[in-house]
């Protein structure tokens, strides 16, 4: 029998769909959850990291004699010293884009490749040992001519990977119909635009730290930090250091944010293991927030066509993408740009489409994630692209929306890319934002009275979730235990990790409605190698979508067994038994009672009797793959490696100075649908997250480089993120499209916000400041001095 | 043996810890007296993450030198029993006002040092309050609210 058909009617309490609150949520706000710098012991040695401050350049010599005068230095090692012990760190996705073979290690051994790249690495006694001793050292170098601009990058002779002769890292050209044609024909309206999308970096308040510690007796070593995807890096960590994934423990203890930054393949992970492991010591590692900002992404160039019919239907769309990755190392950040140009053109339907995008590898630090993981900007490109258009065409701009969104009946449908659009219901949603703007102020423009205008944007998102690469580590698929103990303790193991949406809070809810159990009675255990069994960790908004599928799996098996075990007590069929609030009884005589941890008890102490024909053990593994993923090419020869499509539709009112250029958003609303939600609140603070996050990559976030290749910003005051003054309050309207896709129709949520956001913020501010002076905004962020060069006729 | 000592006031004990006149009143915190509460996010006073309060009123404990805290009254999170802290927490917790929880204990401290100097702060007064403080989750909304909530029911 299977837990299906239980009469689950009758079981409760029931807890998916409510907003309970986070479970442990007394941790955090009494300052007792624990946080991966909490558990750094006073005795371990700190590891400083002297980096490159050329963006490329051949590494001389190195003298260190200073250095090791400092109290309390202890050793140093360089990349040469490190080589014979230590393996290349591979890479969690599949290289086989690549024009070539890639050596990641965690230090440059003859040459660096960007400014901030790991040379040797200092141990000390104490952070300001370390510190001091790492800035005595002196690196000779022989500097070379960095390649800084991705666009030269492409056709220069001289490489940032020598061995790939050529800096273009991947090449993908997605088409559909017969774009050129259309572009000619004479009844079409074309416009044309470009936008430069400047770098931007995810800055989680919590930076990465790491300690670990080997044990040689046992011969293993254990790490705990910052690590949102434990069994993948420990999956790296040991390749690199040689060692067997069963001699590698990851613990990651409460995340303080990472928005993409604590994925796999940062160089300091490894070393701090091989330092345990060569010091016999407990090595640390804490970054800094300069370091932080090494983290890129985002900066890329777009220059795209739009054609449509006078009446307003768009025949074609064509888009050529240069993505500036910096040097490839072993994180996958560079996937995003692939991901950028996959997405178009997200919402609507046109027939023409080709999108040719390009990787160029330049002198800067490598990409990380970043929420939105390349889905924000092509969403921005594609929402920008309407929004000119329908200037062109004297339309308003929703109007031209919806004359070209694809329509509810039309799902699932294909875009260019391959990637098959599981379910919506754009229309309606954008009918329902359009009514949730009671009391805005009204749009303006600026006047000789007054030097501000006010404007109004919109834009869609479309935020493909559940990312499934082919050939990544692992690839489309999580995994959970379920188990009862003899007390009665319903335990999940996760192999997702939890870096504050809540997932752990969705899961025992999920769990919890399988057995009857308040969600805060569910024990649920992640982030460590040695207990959760194999999965991906946080990644591409998952976590649920897929761990919770895989749980409730888990717990429906479980729940047969105590069943069967509660039939035997009950003397009924175990079809007839109800699981409700701790107590079980049988659907035909509901008077008489169990407990049920009585239940469970008697399966393990009576098992030939109470417990005859229960399959041991209380326990269950089952692993949810996504489904609508395909990775055999299609007749166009493209795959689909996103399972859900969620999206959302925004609105904001923003007002803009004409004097100074300065933008005050006043206003957004926005109405999202990930299909079934478990936890609405939970999910509302997802939205307002990423749309806070986009607000400020729309306006203020900004990692420059120098003519060098050395990274101007170096602090939280000049990488502007977010204040509590700078954003209005944001009203959430939901739609509910469940995914066919997915056994509780769920689709991702954590990501969707980011694009959205930062589309309608400078689709607003284009309103703000008109037509004319929009059509030469063309660099994000839209700062004021940019928002100044527009109105007065410069290209920003 | 006195002049190698600090003794420090916290969290209403009176605590020695090593004389350092290099050592941030952060560092002491989390080091030396385990009061990881008091969390860092940049150790340049632009994050609000190691808020504490120094004398009655909210300071980051990064912008302060240990020494420079001699003989005056600091709390951490840890030592925050008031009436008006319960019920920030209480609020932050069904107002979903945190996320991830790094940011929390500096966004408590901001708000209880507001409503003591301002009972019944508008929504725009709450912002200014906390907007020394960052938080990369939640787009501050819910920690407005479950402020406001607390103001609204005293």
């Amino acid at each position: 029998m299977s837990g299906d058909a239980l009469p689950r009617d009758f079981q409760g309490p029931k807890s998916v769909g409510t907003s309970v609150p986070r479970l442990n949520a007394e941790a955090f706000v009494t300052g007792a959850a624990v946080y991966a710098a909490d558990v750094i012991p006073s005795d371990v040695l700190h590891l400083r990291v002297v980096r490159s401050s050329y963006a490329r350049a051949k590494i001389i010599s190195i003298f260190t004699k200073d250095a090791e005068r400092i109290p309390g230095f202890v050793t140093f090692v360089s990349a040469s010293d490190m080589w014979q012990f230590t393996r290349p760190t591979p890479s969690r996705f599949s290289k086989d884009r690549f024009p070539g073979p890639l050596d990641v290690r965690p230090l440059a051994l003859d040459e660096v490749k960007y400014v901030g790249e790991p040379v040797i690495a200092v141990l000390a006694e104490s952070p300001a040992a370390a510190r001091l001793a790492a800035e005595l050292i002196t690196i000779e170098y022989e500097p070379l001519a960095p390649i800084l601009n991705p666009i030269a990058a492409l056709t220069a002779v001289e490489y940032v990977h020598p061995q790939w002769k050529t800096n273009v890292a991947a090449h993908d050209v997605i088409r559909v119909g017969d774009p050129e044609s259309e572009f000619f024909r004479p009844d079409v309206v074309t416009v044309s635009g470009k936008l430069t999308v400047e770098c931007s970096t995810s800055a989680p308040i919590e930076m990465r730290s790491y300690v670990a510690e080997w044990d040689p007796r046992a011969a293993r070593l254990k790490i705990q930090g910052a690590f949102q995807m434990p069994h993948p890096s420990r999956w790296t960590i040991a390749h690199a250091l040689g060692l067997k994934e069963s001699q590698v423990q990851i613990v990651a203890q409460n995340i303080g944010g990472t928005f993409g930054l604590k994925m796999v393949g940062h160089p300091e992970e490894v070393l701090v293991g091989f330092l345990a492991m060569k010091t016999q010591r407990r090595v640390a590692f804490v970054e800094d927030r300069d370091e932080c900002f090494l983290a890129r992404g985002r900066e890329q160039t777009h220059s795209f066509q739009i054609a449509a019919t006078r009446d307003g239907r768009i025949t074609a769309f064509r888009d050529r993408m240069v993505a500036d990755i910096g040097a490839v190392g072993a994180g996958g950040g560079w996937q995003m740009a692939l991901v950028t140009a996959a997405v178009m053109p997200t919402v609507y339907k046109i027939e023409n489409c080709l999108i040719d995008c390009s990787l160029a590898t330049t002198n800067k630090s490598p990409w990380q994630g970043i929420r939105g993981y390349g889905k924000e900007i092509g969403n921005l490109v594609v929402e920008r692209a309407v929004e000119l258009l329908a200037a062109a065409l004297s339309m308003d701009p929703n109007e031209l929306r919806r004359l070209n969104l694809n329509p509810s009946d039309a799902f699932p449908y294909r875009l260019p890319s391959g990637m098959i659009v599981d379910s919506g219901d754009y229309a309606p949603a954008l009918k329902k934002l359009e009514g949730m703007r009671r009391g805005w102020p009204a749009q303006r423009a600026a006047t000789a009275h007054d030097e501000t205008a006010i404007g109004h944007g919109f834009a869609f998102e479309l935020t493909p979730e559940g990312a499934a690469f082919p050939g990544a580590v692992p690839s489309g698929f999580e995994t959970a235990t379920v188990k009862v103990d003899p007390s009665g303790e319903i335990t999940v193991l996760a192999s997702i990790t939890s870096p504050g949406g809540g997932n752990e809070t969705g899961l025992a809810q999920l769990v919890g409605d399988v057995f009857g159990a308040a969600p805060d009675v569910i024990t649920v255990r992640q982030g460590d190698t040695e207990v959760t069994p194999f999965g991906g960790g946080n990644s591409s908004s998952r976590s649920l979508m897929l761990c919770g599928a895989a749980a409730v799996a888990a717990a429906q098996d479980v729940l047969s067994k105590l069943a069967r075990c509660a039939a035997n007590l009950l003397q009924c069929d175990p079809a007839e038994t109800v699981f409700h609030d701790g107590e079980v009884f049988s659907i035909r005589s509901p008077e008489k009672r169990l407990i049920f941890g009585a239940v469970a008890l008697a399966v393990y102490t009576h098992p030939f009797s109470s417990g005859d024909g229960v399959e041991l053990p209380l326990q269950s593994t089952k692993s949810y793959k996504a489904q609508n993923v395909r990775h055999v090419p299609d007749e166009q020869g493209r795959i689909n490696a996103y399972p859900s499509y969620p999206y959302s539709v925004h609105a904001a009112a923003v007002e803009v100075s004409h004097d100074t250029g300065v933008v005050r958003v006043l206003k957004y609303s926005v109405v999202h649908d990930c299909g079934t939600v478990i936890n609405p609140a939970l999910v509302d603070g997802q939205m307002r997250g990423a749309v806070v996050m986009g607000i400020g990559a729309a306006l203020w976030e900004r990692m420059e480089t120098d003519e060098n290749g050395r990274k101007v910003n170096d602090r939280l005051k000049n990488y502007l993120l977010p204040r509590a003054l700078d954003v209005p309050a944001i009203e959430i309207g939901n739609q509910l499209t469940p995914s066919m896709f997915h056994p509780l129709g769920m689709k991702g949520a954590g990501e969707s916000g980011v694009g959205g956001a930062m589309a309608c913020v400078i689709n607003a501010v284009g309103d703000a400041i008109g037509a004319e002076a929009a059509s030469r905004l063309d660099t994000i962020p839209a700062t004021p001095l940019r928002i100044l060069r527009a109105l007065r006729g410069a290209n920003s | 043996m006195r002049e190698n000592t600090l003794t420090l006031i916290v969290n209403g004990s009176e605590r020695e810890v090593p004389r350092d006149a290099q050592l941030l009143l952060v560092d002491v915190l989390r080091e030396d007296l385990g009061l990881k509460a008091t969390h860092i996010g940049c150790l340049s006073g632009d994050c609000g993450a190691c808020s504490v309060m120094i004398d009655g009123e909210v300071r980051k404990s990064c912008l302060n030198l240990a020494v420079a805290t001699e003989g005056r009254a600091v709390v951490t999170l840890e030592g925050q029993g008031s009436v008006i802290m319960r019920a920030l927490q209480a609020a932050f917790i069904s107002a979903n006002a945190f996320q991830c929880g790094f940011c929390t204990a500096g966004m408590l401290m901001a708000a209880a040092d507001l409503l003591k100097r301002n009972p019944e702060p508008g929504t725009e007064e709450i912002r200014q309050a906390i907007s020394g403080n960052l938080c990369r989750c939640t787009g501050y909304e819910p920690i407005v609210n479950a402020i406001q909530e607390v103001a609204q029911r005293k």
